[in-house]
């Protein structure tokens, strides 16, 4: 099954990075879309089937946070799996964001981390 | 201040390693004062406010977003280069906040923007790390001065001790 990935963050750069580091992995992919803060990640899964969604913490707009507690308080996303990556290093907030139900990979990542933690999850839910 | 700089140098050196593939080298002369260089601002929040500037020079910005995007250089778009510099600026100062402060404040972090390189005010000397495609310096300017966001970090440590006794 091919995976439907949601990438949020404000940088493009990162975005790339990321995108670029899904597609090294053997992970089949779907659709991909990408987002720039929590508030468009949130119309991006209102209007796709996303398999995965991997979420910045810190955004204008909607930061990551928040955009998590939305989709888990909304029926049709509640189970979607989320990935923070994030340069977060506060693990009084990373703690909370654990506690919603997310994965936690921290910025900066190497390739291989992320591939792992992806594989790991999507072995989870499939 | 030494083990503050220390620190710094430390994360810089990390995340130009594991975000842009570019490696630590031995410290070289002072770069010329007429070298053009393009340099980001991220600002915080929090129990400390303050920014943090980091400052590269132009001709490395190519090789850094090349290198973090997976690209060839001649595929790279000319604002890439600035896009990239941001980008590195906002995930040394997201690991330099708690390498500093401790991991328990909560800091928020604004977008990185591009600004003029201004001299950091006293107290905030900058550090700069040399790496195989030439140097990164980071000034980390915190209300108050430094101190601050290391006594934070002292107060938690104080805080766990404490929580240990009892």
């Amino acid at each position: 099954m091919a995976l439907n990935v949601l990438v949020v963050d404000d940088s493009a750069v990162m975005r790339t990075m990321i995108l670029r580091t899904l597609q090294m992995t053997q992970i089949p992919l779907g659709e991909l879309h990408e987002a720039e803060n929590g508030r468009e990640g949130l119309e991006a899964l209102a209007e796709h089937w996303i398999d995965l969604a991997i979420v910045d913490i810190n955004m204008p707009v909607m930061d990551g946070e928040e955009m998590i507690e939305r989709a888990r308080s909304t029926p049709e996303t509640a189970g979607t799996p989320i990935l923070v990556v994030s340069t977060e290093g506060s693990e009084t907030r990373i703690s909370r964001i654990v506690q919603k139900g997310a994965r936690f990979v921290h910025k900066p990542f190497t390739p291989e981390e992320l591939r792992d933690v992806i594989t790991g999850l999507v072995g989870e839910v499939s | 201040m030494r083990a503050e700089a220390d620190t710094i140098m430390r994360v810089v050196e990390r995340t130009c390693e594991t975000l842009a593939f570019m490696f630590p080298m031995l410290p070289d002369d002072d770069p010329p004062a007429d070298e053009a260089t393009a340099a980001v601002r991220v600002d915080f929040s929090g129990p400390v406010s303050g920014y943090l500037l980091v400052t590269a020079p132009r001709r490395m910005l190519p090789a850094l977003a090349s290198n973090m995007l997976g690209l060839e250089p001649d595929e790279i778009a000319e604002c890439a280069g600035v896009d990239a510099l941001k980008e590195l600026g906002n995930v040394i100062c997201g690991n330099l906040l708690p390498a500093l402060a401790g991991p328990e404040p909560v800091f928020r972090m604004s977008p990185p923007r591009p600004c003029d390189a201004p001299a950091p005010p006293g107290g905030a000397a900058p550090v700069r790390a040399w790496l195989d495609e030439g140097w990164v310096e980071v000034a980390v300017c915190p209300e108050g001065g430094l101190e601050c966001l290391t006594a934070l970090a002292a107060r938690g440590e104080k805080s766990a001790d404490s929580a240990r006794t009892v």
